[in-house]
């Protein structure tokens, strides 16, 4: 099964704004204008500070790798014929409580690179209909 | 804070049904075969039982929960049972280790004497857990790309969505920080074979595994590989709690429940890792708070092991050892039956006696503090000796509860 198998990201009321950047090449996060809250995943309450407005705005794109897996084996949608590659879970260097799931892009040849805690930067993915935030190694 | 409900409530009946892979019989048949089993060795009938309860969630998402066929669910089991009046029931939880928390409370409080609780598993026919953005073995070559909505549109574009991928990044950040290697990991695979091999009921009792065995196997998500994680099967487990004076005057020694504590929730926490020190962390701080009695009192443990790094936040978690020193601490036999300080799932756990859901954990943890883990009595296979006090902990992410089960009130 190929790539154009993968899941396509539904946006909806809340989430719209993310993919609308994304296709424009831009990683927004949702944040809190009350507090300054970087949330990963947009929320409906500020959990720090219980505000509920938030606004879209646009952190430096670094982060560090605080776990990453390399999958050898799967059933996700699309990705049978991608094995091995690399999920991880990057917190930006803006916010430590938020994390945010994707792939580290990088070759195989390079794997023994990869480690905790160490930076990494967005890079934009084009899928077709959808783009999707990734990152790479800084 | 002291545990007021210590030594009010035991567990004395406990049963499964046959485990296996695929079984003809239905699920929710398995199930009764549990209860039906459990309930008559705490010597009770179904007319004594005045409270159920059962932690719901079926084996995955998009597996057909029919009722009875692939899933037990409550009410569906009262029917099953045949039970004509209940003072209590409680349906939910995280784990079943939350289900028979709220069970013995129930008892303590005084709403009910004899409680039922059951956990029931079916194994997904299509050969994977799949659904919704995963291909399952059977459509994986035909299927149009799935539409990811709510939480999933952030983690299945990215292949995440497997129970494994979303915890082996919590192994690798554990190994990276510690400095653990995949042989640590062999002592407890290994040891938990050899007991698998002792226990007539585990899916891999005619199966050894040898370290080698376990050192070449392959990466499903590379760190774990196929024997970190717990074996699917179809099967159901039960257990009888009872008020204390009650139990005592049944066929069975009380497991009493001396010791009880929770796991917690922390917002600012990163997923997985740190939600695994959240249950395990916070059932240690809150279990011993609520007792006189230290982990060196401890007899065994039964630590929930959906995957078996699981067992590094049991050991640190339950305060056996340092945290990031859970890798040492079961190297050395330490964990073993014969001999060994702390002996660990005696039964297999469910990466070799088959995934329960944390319900075999209890049957163990009974097993064991009854004096009767042996399949023939008396052989020594599986039975630690001079039992006092096993800890039983199951539940993970947050969730979960332990117990200690003592052989006398303490």
């Amino acid at each position: 099964m190929a790539a154009e198998q993968k899941a396509i990201p539904v946006p909806d009321e809340r989430t719209k704004p993310y993919w609308d950047a994304a296709k424009e090449h831009k990683f927004v996060l949702q944040r809190c204008t009350a507090c300054g809250l970087w949330n990963a995943t947009p929320r409906v309450i500020c959990p720090r500070c219980h505000a509920s407005d938030f606004e879209w705005a646009q952190p430096s794109g670094k982060g560090i790798i605080h776990s990453y897996a390399i999958v050898h084996q799967t059933t996700a949608a699309g990705f049978q014929d991608e094995v091995p590659y690399v999920i991880a879970h990057i917190i930006p260097i803006e916010e430590p409580t938020a994390f945010i799931d994707g792939n580290i892009l990088i070759d195989e040849k390079d794997f023994d690179k990869l480690n905790i805690d160490i930076p990494v930067e967005v890079v934009f993915e084009d899928r077709g209909e959808v783009t999707v935030p990734q990152w790479k190694l800084a | 804070m002291p545990f007021n409900s210590a030594n009010k409530v035991a567990i004395t009946g406990v049963a499964h049904s046959k485990l296996g892979r695929r079984q003809e019989r239905p699920i929710g048949a398995l199930a009764v075969d549990a209860c039906l089993a459990a309930i008559a060795d705490a010597g009770l009938t179904v007319k004594d039982i005045d409270g159920v309860a059962t932690f719901p969630q079926t084996t995955g998402p998009g597996v057909g929960p029919e009722p009875g066929v692939s899933s037990a669910p409550f009410p569906w089991m009262t029917e099953g049972l045949g039970i004509e009046e209940l003072n209590w029931w409680g349906n939910g939880g995280g784990n079943i280790s939350t289900a028979i928390g709220y069970g013995i409370d129930a008892i303590a409080t005084g709403r009910c004497n004899n409680v039922l609780v059951w956990r029931a598993m079916y194994q997904p026919r299509s050969g994977a857990f799949g659904s919704g953005t995963r291909n399952t073995a059977a459509d994986a070559a035909a299927r149009p790309a799935p539409r990811a909505s709510m939480g999933q549109q952030f983690t299945a574009p990215y292949g995440f969505g497997d129970a494994p991928s979303g915890f082996a990044p919590a192994y690798m950040r554990y190994m990276k920080q510690y400095g653990a290697k995949r042989h640590h990991m062999a002592a407890y695979t290994v040891e938990l074979r050899k007991n698998a091999n002792k226990n007539p009921n585990s899916v891999f009792y005619d199966q050894p595994m040898s370290y080698e065995d376990y050192m070449n196997c392959r990466m499903i998500c590379d760190p774990l590989c196929l024997f970190d994680c717990d074996m699917p099967v179809d099967g159901a487990a039960a257990i009888i709690l009872q008020r204390a004076d009650l139990a005592e005057a049944g066929p069975q020694k009380p497991a009493y429940i001396t010791a009880l504590g929770s796991g917690s929730y922390d917002w600012r926490t990163i997923p997985p890792e740190q939600w695994r020190y959240a249950s395990s962390g916070n059932i240690g701080r809150t279990l011993w708070s609520s007792t006189y009695m230290k982990p060196t009192d401890m007899d065994g443990a039964m630590f929930y092991d959906g995957f078996s790094p699981d067992v590094y936040w049991w050991v640190e978690g339950m305060r056996f050892c340092k945290f990031g020193e859970g890798f040492e601490f079961i190297q050395d036999g330490r964990i073993a039956i014969e001999g060994g300080e702390l002996p660990i799932n005696t039964f297999g756990g469910q990466v070799s006696e088959g995934r329960l859901h944390g319900i075999g954990h209890w049957v163990e943890g009974v097993k064991q503090t009854q004096g009767r883990a042996d399949d023939k009595p008396g052989d020594g296979a599986r039975q630690i000796k001079n039992v006092n006090n096993i800890l039983v902990c199951t539940g993970m992410l947050g969730h979960g509860n332990g117990v200690i089960l003592s052989t006398e009130p303490r």
